[in-house]
């Protein structure tokens, strides 16, 4: 251990004078960003004065107020703490594998979450129960949440044996419970009617436009557990990546540490795609981007992670209100649009490593 | 948690607002947005789209009208609907999210929703909405007087002539059919046309139905959306694809006929009455 404390040390002295408030800085730039552009011109100072809890006398028209805090706001705090929560997770999930291609997706998480969304949205709809609204309004998320949690716990089953934790039987496993959660979403489209297919085809794309403040207390709850646990756990992420016996060596208990984590991964991505739907690639490109910059310490990684992916989604949700304008772009595919070229980018790298 | 309780509420109140504006509309709106195919067919038909600022991505618009597209009626986005300073949102019941539409209604938007079932009243129930709404009660007489020409010519036709079995398919390539079953808009057409559509009692919305299935209803005539039958090279297309459909009565008989798309989307609207009397014309 005192290996890793001391290798850590170095280069964390080195940037730790200016890193931080950079990271910080990028954060506050980019929500800054989120909430005084949209579709609606809204001078900037306007844009600014309205989030300001006292009112000064100013010409500004009322509706600038409820564009800002009414719409904007909302929707910045959530990406921020959906982007974080996805981009930490996906760090984790990369040192628990050793893979930097590990992804929540490839363990099943996103596959089973889309599985519940669609028993919620089409099985649910069939059945036609008058429900409440507020638990109608409930159940997508809470199945997609379930529908993740479930696959998760099915996959870390499936790949431990009683010799441990096997990466590539999870990777196998999340490949087959992917397919049948595909067959599973098959069966079901093919009972719904259009609307439900839409709703279907939309929740699949992904989009942070249902903030609601519940949500968003959700969400930094999640979050600041996940900080708490991970941030914990980091150094013992740091020897996994010598290898399981060898961190076994150094005295951590690798089979629990392994659990707990894909408990708290499974928890943070379940939750987010419970309040945004499927947002794919932050989880995967984030991690990589500062492990590129700031290397493979898990101590930073983890919370640089976290701001990065923040800074990340708001980016991209910009983007998907700007564009098509007066329309909105599901976030899910402005993500995929960068990420997916990332991740080919990284494959080539990794081949040529190979050869 | 508040937010959660809303909905109910909120729906209430959208009905309010609609019995309201109905009864005690003083201003026809200036500025409204028409999220739906069937309203902006409608606004259309009333010579009010100088009052439409814009429409939804289901909407059709003739080619000398060019508005901002708001996007797929149910994902509407509240910044990007207020960025077009509108009075009202006039929609369906299948309009939202309710999150966008709450948020319209806090900046003053007004919004409507009006009825979307597949029949006839329900069609007359949104013309003489849309026409209080946008303050056009002469033009809507007037289209109220023309639809019911159409429903007793209808009336009339189905009357007299013996309903003949029928099916409609779309296709996206020559390799698989869609059958329209119940709560289509097809069926719905089919049936104003006095025409039975044989896979109403076996299917709801757009599905596959087996080879062997089409083979044992004995269909007289086969339906097809023009776009489907132009891309599959017409009737002789649709022959050659198919060789099941060659089989049926109708194939022999060659009874195959197109149905314009645009009378399809977004439930029962002006077109699909028009389609549907087309239809009838041709089954004489």
């Amino acid at each position: 251990m005192s290996l890793f404390s001391q290798h850590s040390a170095k280069p964390n002295a080195l940037f730790s004078g200016w890193l931080l408030p950079l990271a910080l800085l990028i954060l506050l730039a980019t929500a800054l960003l989120s909430v005084t552009q949209g579709p609606m011109s809204i001078p900037v100072s306007d844009a600014l004065s309205a989030l300001l809890p006292f009112n000064f006398e100013s010409d500004a028209p009322a509706h600038y107020q409820l564009v800002v805090t009414g719409i904007r706001l909302p929707r910045t705090l959530l990406c921020i703490a959906v982007g974080a929560i996805l981009a930490m997770c996906g760090a984790v999930m990369q040192g628990l594998f050793r893979n930097p291609l590990a992804d929540p997706g490839i363990i099943g998480v996103s596959s089973g979450s889309a599985a519940g969304a669609a028993i919620a949205i089409v099985l649910l709809g069939l059945v036609n129960w008058q429900l409440p609204e507020f638990i109608s309004a409930l159940a997508v998320p809470l199945f997609a949440f379930i529908g993740g949690f479930v696959t998760t716990v099915l996959v870390y089953r499936l790949g431990t044996t009683p010799n441990g934790t096997s990466v590539v039987m999870m990777l196998l496993a999340g490949i087959a419970v992917g397919a049948l959660s595909g067959a599973g979403i098959g069966l079901l489209s093919y009972l719904a009617n259009d609307q439900m297919l839409r709703d279907l085809s939309l929740w699949q794309m992904g989009s942070l436009a249902g903030a609601t403040w519940s949500n968003i207390v959700l969400a930094f709850v999640t979050l600041a557990i996940l900080l708490v646990v991970f941030m914990r756990k980091a150094q013992a992420l740091n020897a996994l990546l010598l290898g399981e016996a060898e961190a076994g060596h150094l005295g951590i208990q690798v089979q629990k540490l392994k659990s707990q984590l894909i408990f708290f991964t499974a928890l943070g991505v379940g939750i987010a795609v419970s309040v945004s739907g499927l947002i794919g690639f932050v989880g995967l490109v984030v991690p990589h981007l500062i492990r590129m910059l700031l290397g493979p310490n898990h101590q930073r990684l983890i919370p640089y992670s976290a701001l990065l992916g923040a800074a990340l989604l708001l980016l991209a949700d910009l983007l998907s209100r700007l564009v098509i304008s007066p329309a909105e772009l599901p976030v899910g595919i402005v993500t995929a649009l960068v990420g997916a070229p990332f991740f080919i980018f990284l494959l080539l790298q990794q081949r040529q490593r190979i050869a | 948690m508040i937010k959660r309780h809303l909905p109910p509420l909120f729906s209430a109140c959208l009905g309010l607002s609609l019995i309201a504006s109905t009864a005690l509309q003083a201003e026809p709106l200036k500025r409204v947005v028409s999220a739906g195919a069937n309203i902006t067919e409608i606004i259309i038909a009333l010579d009010a789209e100088q009052q439409m600022v814009a429409v939804d991505s289901t909407s059709q618009l003739p080619s000398n009208l060019s508005l901002p597209v708001v996007g797929y009626h149910r994902q509407l986005s509240a910044e990007g609907l207020l960025a077009l300073a509108p009075d009202a949102v006039i929609g369906s019941d299948e309009m939202g999210p309710d999150s966008s539409l709450n948020q319209l209604q806090q900046a003053g938007v007004q919004i409507h929703r009006l009825n979307s079932q597949s029949t006839v009243a329900s069609l007359e129930q949104r013309i003489d909405a849309l026409a209080t709404l946008l303050g056009h009660p002469a033009k809507a007489t007037e289209l109220h007087q023309k639809l019911k020409q159409q429903l007793t010519q209808l009336d009339e036709y189905s009357q007299s002539a013996k309903p003949m079995n029928t099916l409609f398919f779309m296709s996206h390539d020559a390799k698989k059919l869609l059958t329209a079953g119940r709560d289509t808009t097809a069926n719905s057409i089919m049936e104003l046309a006095g025409a039975v559509n044989l896979a109403k009692p076996h299917l709801n919305s757009y599905k596959p139905l087996s080879d062997e299935a089409i083979l044992s209803m004995q269909p007289e005539l086969l339906l097809f959306s023009q776009r489907s039958l132009d891309k599959l090279g017409g009737v002789q297309g649709v022959l050659s694809s198919f060789p099941v459909l060659a089989a049926t009565p109708a194939g022999k008989t060659k009874a195959i006929y197109a149905i314009d798309g645009h009378a399809l989307i977004g439930g029962l609207g002006l077109a699909s009455i028009d389609e549907a009397v087309r239809l009838s014309q041709r089954l004489q």
